[in-house]
C-alpha cells in the first residue's frame, strides 16, 4: 500500500501549486482553477487521512468541499462575466480603481 | 437508523433559510411586491432573534444546548454574537432601503443574499463540529462576495468584490488545509474529541496555524487585511457596515473558541502568533487610515485597527479579556453601523459623498446628522463617556492584569494616534466651508436606525455595567 | 519506503506518451499530400463558409454553464444516499427529499427569472 506520506506531500505540494498560482498568475480564470487546486489538495488530504484513520468522516467532508468549491466557482464566473461586460478584461492588471 | 431532530435547535435556521426563499421569490413577482422584501427579511432575522432568545437561551445551562451530536451547540456565548450578528442584520436592512431606491437598483435578491450570509454566520457561531465551521465559513463568505459586487454597473463595486473572492477562497483553502491537518492528527472533526487528543506535535501545530491564518484573513487581521479596504470601499455603504461588524464579530468570536476550547494546551504557541497579528493590525490599520483622503476608505482603515485590539484581547487568556472583546464587539455594533450609516446617507442618485472635501459644512447644513457622526466618531476615537472608551478600557484592563502592559501600551498608542484621524472627521465637518451646496434626501428610517445607535452609544457609554455583565456571562459559559 | 509498486504506471505513462506519437509518424509515412480549396475549407464537408467564428463566446453560454454547475455538482450527494438507502431509510428519504426541494426551488427561481430562455 502506498504510504499516508506520499499522499500528504502530493496534497502539500497540489496546495503550494495553487496559492503560488493564484499570486503569480494574472488571468482571473487561471486564479480560479488554482482555487479549485487548491480545494482538491484539501480533499486528497482529508480522503488521506480518512483511509488511514479508518474513520469515514474524512470523506463525507470531501463532499462538502466539492458543493462549495463549485458554488464558489458559479460566484466567481459570475463576477467575471459582471467584470467582463464592465472592462471588456479579465486581467488582475486590470483592476486599479481602488488603491491607497 | 435512529435519528431524532432537534427542531428548537434547528428552527433559527429554518426561519432564516424561509425568508431566503420568500425573499428569493419576490425578485421573481411585481413590482409592488418587490418592495416589501426589506420588510419580509427583517421580520425572518427578527423573529430568528426572537426564537434564539426565548425558545433557545432558556433551554441553555451552565452546559451549551447540543443537538445533532454536536453539529449545532448554542452556549451563552455562541448566543450572544449571534444576537451581535441578528442584529447588526436588521440595522443593515434599514439603512439599505433608503440606499437602494436612492440608488434605483433595489431587488429583492439582495436581501436573500444578505439573508444567506447571515444564516451562514449563525451555522458558524452555534457548533462545535469542524465541518460545519468550514461550510458556514463558506455560507458566509460567497454571499458576501457578491454583496460586494451588487452594485454590478459600477467598477469600484465589481472590482471590490472580485479582489474579496480571491483572497477569500485562498483564506477558505487555509481554514480548509488546516482542519484536515487537525483530523489527521486527532482522528476527529467534533470539539470535545479533540481537545482529548491535543498534542503539540508538528501536525497539530501546522493544523492550528493554517485556522488561525484563514480565520485571520476573515477578521481582516494584517498581514491578511489586502481584501479589506477594496471591498469595503467598493461595496454599497450598507453592506460595508455589515461587513465590517457581522464578519469580524464572527471571525474573531469563532477564533476565540477554537484557541481557547480546543486548543488550550498550546497556549504558549498560538499566544505568539497572536501577539504578533494584533500589534501589527493595531500598527499598520491606525497608520494607513491617516493618509486616506475618502471617509468611507478611512473608516475601512479604522475597522481593520480594531480588528487589532479584539486580537490584543484574545492575548490576555482570560475570562475578563473574552468577556472585554464581546463588550467591545457589542459597542462596535452600534458604532460602525451609526458612523456608515451617516456615510449610506451621502448620496444624491448615483453618486456617493464621501471624500474628507464633500463632508466639509456638512454639520452647519444637517446640524442632527453632524451631531450623529460627532458621536460616533468620538466613540471610535475612545472618548470617555461613550461606549468606545469602555470597550477599550475593559480590553487594555484584561491585558494588564494579564501581565501585557506593554501589548496595552501599544494599543494605548494606537487609539491615541487614532484620535486625529476621527477627530479631522468632526474639523472638516464644522471647521471647513463647503463650496458645492448638496441637498441630501434624510431618509426617517435611516435616520431612526442612527439616533438610537447614538443614544446607545452614549446611554452604554454611561451606564456599562448592564451589558458587561450579560457580555461576563457568555464569555465564562463558552461550551 | 519502496516504490517499486509505481513502475507498471511508469510503464503505462511511457506507452501512453509513444502511442500516439508513433501513429502520427506512421500516418505522416504514408497518406498521401494533396490540398485543393474545399478539402482545406472547416467542416470538410460541403457547406459554404459565410462568415467568420464569432471570437467570444455569448455570455448567455456563462449563464447556463453556471446552473450547470450548480446542478451537476450538488448531485453528488444523492449518489451515497442512493447506496445506503436501504440503511438510511424514511429518515434519509426525507432529508433527500427536503435537500431536492431546495435545489428544485433554486431551479424554478433561475426558470422564472429567464435564465433558460435563449432569445
Amino acid at each position: 500500500m502506498v504510504p499516508l506520506i506520499d499522499y500528504l506531500i502530493l496534497s502539500a505540494v497540489l496546495f503550494t501549486i495553487g496559492i503560488i498560482g493564484i499570486l503569480i498568475r494574472r488571468n482571473i480564470i487561471t486564479i480560479f482553477m488554482s482555487i479549485e487546486i487548491m480545494l482538491n489538495s484539501v480533499n486528497l488530504a482529508f480522503v488521506a487521512f480518512s483511509r488511514f484513520l479508518g474513520n469515514m468522516d474524512g470523506q463525507i467532508v470531501v463532499f462538502f468541499i466539492f458543493a462549495v468549491a463549485a458554488a464558489e466557482a458559479a460566484v466567481g464566473l459570475a463576477l467575471v462575466v459582471a467584470w467582463f461586460k464592465l472592462k471588456e478584461s479579465i486581467q488582475v492588471d486590470d483592476m486599479k480603481l481602488l488603491k491607497g | 437508523m435512529n435519528v431524532t431532530v432537534n427542531m428548537t435547535a434547528l428552527m433559527p435556521l429554518i426561519i432564516l433559510f424561509a425568508g431566503i426563499s420568500l425573499t428569493a421569490l419576490m425578485g421573481t413577482m411585481k413590482d409592488s411586491v418587490k418592495r416589501l422584501a426589506g420588510l419580509v427579511a427583517s421580520i425572518s432575522v427578527v423573529f430568528a432573534f426572537w426564537w434564539v432568545m426565548e425558545r433557545i437561551l432558556p433551554a441553555i445551562g451552565t452546559a451549551a444546548m447540543e443537538s445533532q451530536s454536536g453539529m449545532l451547540t448554542y452556549s451563552y456565548y455562541s448566543v450572544f454574537l449571534s444576537g451581535i450578528v441578528l442584529i447588526t442584520a436588521v440595522a443593515a436592512f434599514a439603512l439599505s432601503e433608503h440606499y437602494l431606491l436612492e440608488e434605483d437598483f433595489s431587488h429583492p435578491e439582495f436581501y436573500a443574499i444578505l439573508l444567506a450570509s447571515i444564516t451562514g454566520m449563525m451555522v458558524m457561531l452555534n457548533t462545535s463540529n469542524f465541518v460545519n465551521i468550514f461550510i458556514g465559513l463558506e455560507l458566509l463568505s460567497i454571499p458576501l462576495y457578491a454583496s460586494v459586487a451588487y452594485l454590478r454597473y459600477k467598477p469600484e463595486s465589481v472590482e471590490g468584490g472580485l479582489k474579496y473572492f480571491i483572497l477569500g477562497a485562498i483564506a477558505s483553502g487555509f481554514l480548509a488545509y488546516g482542519i484536515a491537518m487537525i483530523y489527521g492528527a486527532s482522528g476527529s472533526l467534533d470539539f470535545i474529541t479533540i481537545v482529548k487528543t491535543v498534542k503539540t506535535d508538528s501536525l497539530f501545530r501546522l493544523g492550528l496555524l493554517f485556522i488561525l491564518m484563514g480565520l485571520a484573513f476573515k477578521a481582516a487581521a494584517v498581514p491578511f487585511h489586502m481584501w479589506a479596504p477594496d471591498a469595503y470601499e467598493g461595496a454599497a455603504t450598507p453592506v460595508t457596515a455589515f461587513m465590517s461588524i457581522a464578519p469580524k464579530a464572527v471571525a474573531i468570536g469563532v477564533l476565540i473558541r477554537i484557541l481557547y476550547s480546543v486548543f488550550p494546551q498550546m497556549v504558549d504557541y498560538w499566544r505568539e502568533a497572536v501577539l504578533v497579528l494584533s500589534i501589527l493590525t493595531v500598527i499598520v490599520g491606525n497608520f494607513a487610515a491617516i493618509v486616506q483622503q475618502s471617509v468611507k476608505r478611512m473608516l475601512a482603515y479604522s475597522s481593520i485597527s480594531h480588528a487589532g485590539y479584539l486580537l490584543m484581547g484574545i492575548v490576555a487568556y482570560s475570562v475578563e479579556g473574552v468577556s472585554g472583546i464581546l463588550f467591545y464587539l457589542a459597542g462596535y455594533m452600534l458604532i460602525n453601523t451609526g458612523a456608515f450609516g451617516v456615510l449610506s446617507l451621502l448620496k444624491i442618485g448615483d453618486d456617493d459623498f464621501v471624500s474628507y472635501d464633500d463632508i466639509r459644512g456638512i454639520g452647519y447644513r444637517y446640524p442632527l446628522l453632524g451631531i450623529f457622526m460627532s458621536v460616533f466618531m468620538f466613540s471610535l476615537a475612545g472618548i470617555p463617556a461613550t461606549v468606545g472608551f469602555m470597550g477599550k478600557f475593559y480590553v487594555f484592563k484584561a491585558l494588564i492584569h494579564a501581565n501585557y502592559m506593554s501589548l496595552a501600551l501599544v494599543g494605548i498608542g494606537g487609539s491615541l494616534v487614532s484620535v486625529y484621524y476621527y477627530l479631522r472627521v468632526v474639523v472638516h465637518m464644522y471647521m471647513k466651508e463647503n463650496p458645492e451646496e448638496r441637498k441630501f434626501n434624510l431618509n426617517f428610517l435611516s435616520m431612526t436606525v442612527l439616533a438610537i445607535c447614538s443614544v446607545l452609544v452614549i446611554a452604554a457609554g454611561l451606564f456599562p455595567a448592564k451589558i458587561a455583565d450579560i457580555a461576563n456571562v457568555a464569555a465564562r459559559f463558552m461550551n | 519506503m519502496s516504490h517499486a509498486q509505481y513502475i507498471p504506471l511508469l510503464i503505462f505513462l511511457v506507452i501512453a506518451l509513444l502511442f500516439p506519437l508513433v501513429t502520427l509518424a506512421i500516418a505522416k509515412f504514408f497518406r498521401p499530400a494533396k490540398y485543393n480549396k474545399s478539402k482545406l475549407s472547416p467542416y470538410e464537408c460541403g457547406i459554404e463558409v459565410d462568415k467568420e467564428p464569432e471570437r467570444n463566446f455569448h455570455v448567455r453560454y456563462y449563464v447556463v454553464a453556471v446552473i450547470f454547475l450548480i446542478f451537476d455538482v450538488e448531485t453528488v450527494f444523492l449518489y451515497p444516499w442512493a447506496v445506503k438507502y436501504r440503511a438510511l431509510g424514511l429518515f434519509g428519504f426525507v432529508e433527500m427529499a427536503i435537500f431536492l426541494i431546495i435545489l428544485i426551488f433554486g431551479y424554478v427561481y433561475a426558470w422564472k427569472k429567464g435564465a433558460l430562455e435563449w432569445e
